[in-house]
């Protein structure tokens, strides 16, 4: 392709958060007319390459050029006046505002006679725009807040289409779409085609990938490693190059077989809940780890929840098996209390305190085991503990009085799972273990649940990423829409293909 | 070894400065053995009513309704006590009524999502009226006997044996450390397991005893009932924690030292005005203007720690990479 | 999916008057019980004026509470409106006494929300220091007018024009105009609510929330200042308030934007808010008439009253409360 074709040219762009270096050095063009796929593994720098392109974030070093001219968005509304508009993984609204208003929020000028607006046009502007792009049928008065995922996404779809971009950011956007809407996705892609705009895309469906871009670029730890054609590569080779070292050998299991107890440690019994989830059965036996796989709005992050007592079930019971024999957990008092523990997915928002020690994090859970008389707490036996936990997990710092808002994702996910695994526990309910630490700390994290499935530890453990569940798991249940919709043992053989068609 | 930051030690010189800042105004008047007599009784009901807040600030909420529950309970148990004749119920029906409104309070921001703010608010008018109908209505004298509790000797003594206890429960056992983990994450408290709705229902029990205690020693002290009994009490509670380098947010800034140093300054402040003869409303400006200027104060300088704090930090683990 | 909404507003419509029905019915067994004397043309009357000036203070409170800040200084912030406009009018007259009145409420709002804003202190308790020290400047005022044998200000005849009848109507009119085209038709209302919903996704979306809430300062400074010129003319009068009486005079106020927002799915707040008003004073109005004492039992029954609005306002809230 001829250089004046190139919309988009991005040189040595760089981006840190605090320690971690999302982003190195990153070269790209975007071309007229192309679909672009970027590749690569979770924490890879994907979203943040494109969250900088799109305005959401400024950048450390280097610069991008659009059009030929340098650009360099203060905002996603800057990004969205030159033409480019993303539509986000989890996105946000503005819950208590008719969706026409999100559509146009900070664009609203547009519709104002000085300070005044014109609220029809509102509904207007938002219903031609939908009717340009043949998207379907959206009731623009309604509440964001009353919309389902769905229509949410359709409604974010329409405020990126509004600006009429020239390049359309779209960051995994069909996982959440049934298939109806995925066809809209796909028509709105050819037609950018078709018009010389261009389209930048992530996703996780690899299938997809190869068979809607044009061009695929490979990001591996926040590094470009190449950009090459769809029709050219097969899917393996692609995957290699995302993975680059051999490392899945490593740091996974390497039986292929299932290795368990006997002994059935925690059961869900038929459970229903009120967001949603419809008679789910499983046991977990000694010695097991069972993954749960599935979409964002499947339902598997409300399993942790309702089986550490968070979350009343409408029906079903959970059971889980203690030395004075089987109990039902009816509140999370009762989990804490017998060998069973629970590790929330938002590390930061929900597992931590961050503006306290490290100590205080340590020692929270074990508080019932460590107080003498009277609830009296032994400011030796509180140092003794949190010291031990820290050598254990080798978690980097400059003691335990060291405040955990300072300590690496990595260490603060060491201090995260270090506090249970101090504790003889029978039961963990884990969801999304590795989320957001570098590949170091991942390999260290399998290692202790090998350690302790070894010891006879049931481990449930919840996960966004398939590669980890197949890794580690001797079971794997996927959730569709709140149902269990397959179980797949170790011996049967893991097979991504399979396990995402039941999925989605 | 822990180095000692200026957040730490504001507190003290805050304090020690205004000691002195008003020994100089007053010509030396409040140094003198009478006044600080007087001083350390008017202490005594701020710091007995902030050793029941302080749970609730650690929560990262607020009780303002202690004031208000105080007279009320008190007056209700005293015109009982009274009424049938046996003053011996005085104390224990304050103690129940008060403790028993405390955990009410809790149970409904524990339940209703209201705001402790607002609910507390809304109490503390609720009770004046009351307060106010009671004192047009029916005269309430100290029940028969009772007259011992409004010795300086008593209240001493109840003081000193609230704060031991206090500081054992706050600072020493798991109680007091998990109230201090919901002020700092509530959702972590409650996704490790803990009953998180049991503990702050507590923590506003305790809130409203304190209350309670504060009622019966006062009613006793002005020898009996009236509409400006426990008048303030709130809001010098409030300002004791936060002159004391509180954050409003709770967590693991409450301590019990702290409530002690600012109960002294705003003893110290609200003394001091009154000895130098500082009108009513200039003493209300001096007082806002300190309350919003030490929350500006301990905020800023805690954000200025943390920042640093973390800078630190990440140089280190640079340098470790 | 659009029958399904017109269904639903259908139901809460219907919802609504069943309310009203009930609301009728029970005043006028009320009506019954004194006598006959609370629906009377004479007694609603006084009672739409005298609901009037809280009816501007909820609009300044509804702007207030829905960009999330807890402040509870207006309360002292009308007063020393009322004094400032008071004066003013004694000098200069009525136009004088307007302005000065709603550029006296917005100063002082702004400069709070401000405060909140740059130092981010919580509005709850900086509020309460900020009321102090207003709540100190007028009573320095006062002192000063006592030693010096004057009363503080008083209004009378046509100085009391903003708050007699025909005024005080048009006042409640305006303000209720203003009120809803700002809330409902404005770039800026739009904006605000985001911020208040959501400020980081609002950011996101191209909102600057500090300038937002800036202006939602002089929003609700204005009917704050609004309202103490009304009040001011209303009462003919206005006291100084010291050790924070100056909260329990906005209690009315804060209750009837507690229950228009827990009506809110079914009437716009805006609307919302007076017939709050009214439904507030009318509880009042019902309980003097029944004997019950005011600045007694009343208050305890205003006390209670918030909780319950407050719990209603709440019931969908959802995530940690302090």
């Amino acid at each position: 392709m001829a250089a004046n074709d190139v919309v988009l040219k991005i040189k040595g762009l760089s981006k840190k958060f605090g320690i971690t270096r999302a982003n190195k050095n990153i070269d790209l063009e975007l071309c007229r007319g192309e679909i672009r796929a970027l590749a690569g593994e979770n924490g890879s720098g994907k979203s943040t390459l494109l969250s900088q392109i799109a305005g959401m974030y400024g950048s450390d070093e280097g610069h991008m050029y659009l059009d030929g001219k340098p650009y360099k968005p203060a905002s996603p509304i800057d990004a969205q006046e030159n033409g480019i508009a993303m539509i986000v993984q989890e996105l946000g609204m503005i819950g208590n505002l008719p969706s026409a208003i999100n559509i146009f929020m900070g664009k609203t000028k547009k519709f104002s006679k000085g300070p005044f607006l014109n609220t029809k046009k509102f509904y207007e502007q938002a219903e031609e725009v939908r009717k340009k792009w043949d998207l379907p049928k959206l009731n623009f008065k309604r509440l964001a807040s009353t919309m389902n995922v769905e229509e949410r996404k359709m409604m974010e779809l329409v405020r990126a289409l509004a600006c009429d971009p020239k390049i359309l950011i779209l960051d995994e956007v069909t996982q959440s779409l049934s298939q109806d809407n995925r066809q809209v996705i796909y028509r709105i892609i050819r037609r950018f085609k078709e018009e010389g705009r261009s389209v930048l895309m992530i996703s996780h469906d690899m299938e997809e990938t190869m068979r809607i871009s044009d061009t695929i670029s490979v990001l591996r730890d926040g590094e470009m490693i190449g950009t090459v054609r769809a029709d050219e590569i097969l899917e393996n080779d692609l995957k290699r190059m995302m993975v680059g070292r051999e490392l899945s050998g490593e740091y996974y299991r390497e039986d292929k077989e299932v290795s368990r107890g006997s002994k059935v440690l925690f059961a869900m019994d038929n459970i229903s809940s009120p967001t949603g989830l419809e008679n789910v059965t499983f046991q977990a036996y000694e010695g097991e780890i069972i993954a749960f796989c599935g979409l964002s709005d499947s339902g598997i992050h409300d399993i942790g929840q309702l089986a550490y007592g968070l979350m009343k079930p409408t029906s079903g019971s959970v059971k889980l098996a203690t030395e004075q024999g089987e109990i039902e957990i009816k509140s999370s008092m009762d989990g804490l209390c017998n060998k069973m523990a629970y590790v929330p997915k938002d590390r930061d928002g929900e597992a931590m305190m961050m503006k306290s020690t490290i100590e205080q994090n340590l020692i929270l859970p074990s508080i019932e085991e460590l107080h003498r008389s009277l609830g009296y707490l032994k400011q030796s036996d509180l140092d003794r503990l949190s010291i031990k936990a820290k050598e254990d997990f080798q978690v980097k710092c400059t003691g335990i009085h060291q405040k955990v808002n300072a300590l690496s994702g990595g260490n603060k996910q060491k201090v995260n799972l270090g506090r249970w695994m101090i504790k003889n526990l029978k039961v963990m309910i884990i969801d999304c273990p590795t989320r957001g630490v570098d590949i170091g700390v991942k390999a260290y994290i399998y290692g202790c649940l090998k350690e302790a499935k070894k010891q006879g530890m049931a481990i449930v453990m919840i996960t966004d990423e398939l590669s980890e569940a197949m890794g580690m798991a001797d079971r794997i249940i996927v959730m569709k829409s709140g149902k269990i919709v397959k179980e797949i043992s170790r011996n049967e053989g893991f097979n991504e293909e399979s396990i995402i068609e039941v999925m989605i | 070894m822990k180095k000692i930051r200026i957040l730490d030690i504001m507190p003290i010189l805050i304090m020690a400065i205004l000691i002195v800042i008003f020994a100089i105004l007053s010509g030396g008047n409040t140094l003198t053995s009478y006044n600080i007599g007087n001083l350390v009784m008017q202490m005594v009901p701020t710091m007995l009513g902030s050793m029941g807040v302080i749970f609730v600030i650690a929560l990262g909420g607020t009780d303002i309704s202690i004031g208000a529950s105080a007279a009320f309970c008190a007056t209700i148990g005293a015109l009982i006590a009274n009424t049938i004749n046996i003053s011996a119920v005085y104390i224990p029906i304050t103690l129940v009524m008060s403790t028993a409104i405390g955990a009410l309070l809790g149970t409904i921001v524990q339940k209703c999502h209201v705001g402790s703010f607002i609910l507390t608010l809304a109490v503390l008018i609720a009770a004046k009226g009351m307060m106010n109908y009671l004192y047009a209505t029916v005269m309430v004298p100290t029940p028969s006997g009772m007259s011992f509790l409004a010795t300086t000797s008593f209240a001493i003594t109840v003081l000193v044996i609230a704060v031991v206890v206090i500081y054992f429960v706050f600072e020493k056992t798991k109680f007091g450390f998990y109230a201090k983990c919901i002020g700092e994450n509530e959702k972590t408290v409650r996704c490790v397991g803990i009953n998180v709705g049991k503990i702050r229902i507590m923590c506003f029990a305790i809130s409203g005893f304190f209350a309670g205690v504060v009622g019966f020693i006062q009613l006793a002290r002005i020898g009996g009932s009236s509409n400006s009994l426990c008048n303030m009490l709130e809001m010098r509670v409030q300002m004791a924690i936060f002159l004391g380098g509180i954050l409003t947010t709770g967590g693991f800034s409450a301590k019990i030292y702290k409530i002690i140093l600012g109960t002294i300054t705003i003893s110290v402040i609200e003394n001091g005005l009154t000895v130098i003869g500082a009108s009513s409303y200039i003493s209300e400006a001096v007082e806002g203007i300190l309350l919003v200027a030490i929350l500006v104060i301990t905020i800023f300088s805690n954000r200025v720690a943390d920042k640093k704090a973390e800078l630190a930090s990440i140089a280190e683990m640079e340098a470790a990479e | 999916m659009t029958e399904t909404i017109n269904d639903g507003k259908k139901r809460a419509g219907k919802t609504l008057l069943i309310m009203l029905a009930c609301i009728i019915a029970l005043l006028i067994i009320i009506n019954f019980i004194v006598e006959g004397k609370l629906l009377t043309f004479s007694n609603i009357r006084v009672l739409i004026q005298s609901a009037a000036p809280s009816c501007l203070v909820a609009w300044g409170f509804l702007i207030v509470f829905t960009g999330n800040i807890t402040d509870l200084s207006p309360g002292s912030v009308i007063i020393v409106a009322s004094t400032v406009s008071g004066l003013m009018c004694v000098q200069f007259g009525l136009a004088a006494m307007l302005i000065s009145g709603i550029l006296t409420g917005i100063a002082c709002i702004v400069f709070n929300f401000t405060l909140y804003r740059v130092t981010k202190v919580p509005p709850w308790i900086a509020g309460l220091g900020m009321t102090m020290i207003y709540e100190a400047i007028i009573g320095a005022y006062a002192g000063w007018c006592t030693n010096n044998m004057k009363k503080v200000v008083t209004l009378s005849g046509d100085q009391r024009a903003f708050g007699t009848e025909p005024g005080i109507y048009i006042m409640l009119i305006i303000g209720f105009i203003i009120a809803y085209i700002l809330y409902n038709r404005t770039g800026w209302g739009v904006n605000y609510r985001a911020v208040g919903d959501n400020e980081e996704v609002a950011k996101i979306m191209g909102i600057n929330p500090t300038k937002t809430i800036i202006i939602a300062g002089v929003a609700a400074g204005f009917f704050f200042g609004f309202a103490g010129v009304v009040k001011e003319a209303y009462a003919g009068f206005s006291n100084a308030a010291s050790g924070l009486s100056s909260l329990g005079t906005i209690f009315q106020a804060m209750a009837a934007v507690l229950l228009a927002m827990a009506l809110a799915g079914m009437i716009n707040v805006v609307i919302g808010v007076p017939i709050a008003c009214f439904i507030i004073i009318l509880i009042f109005n019902i309980l003097t008439l029944l004997g019950v004492p005011s600045g007694t039992f009343q208050d305890t029954i205003l006390g209670m009253i918030l909780i319950a609005f407050a719990v209603l306002a709440n019931r969908k809230t959802k995530g940690v409360v302090k």
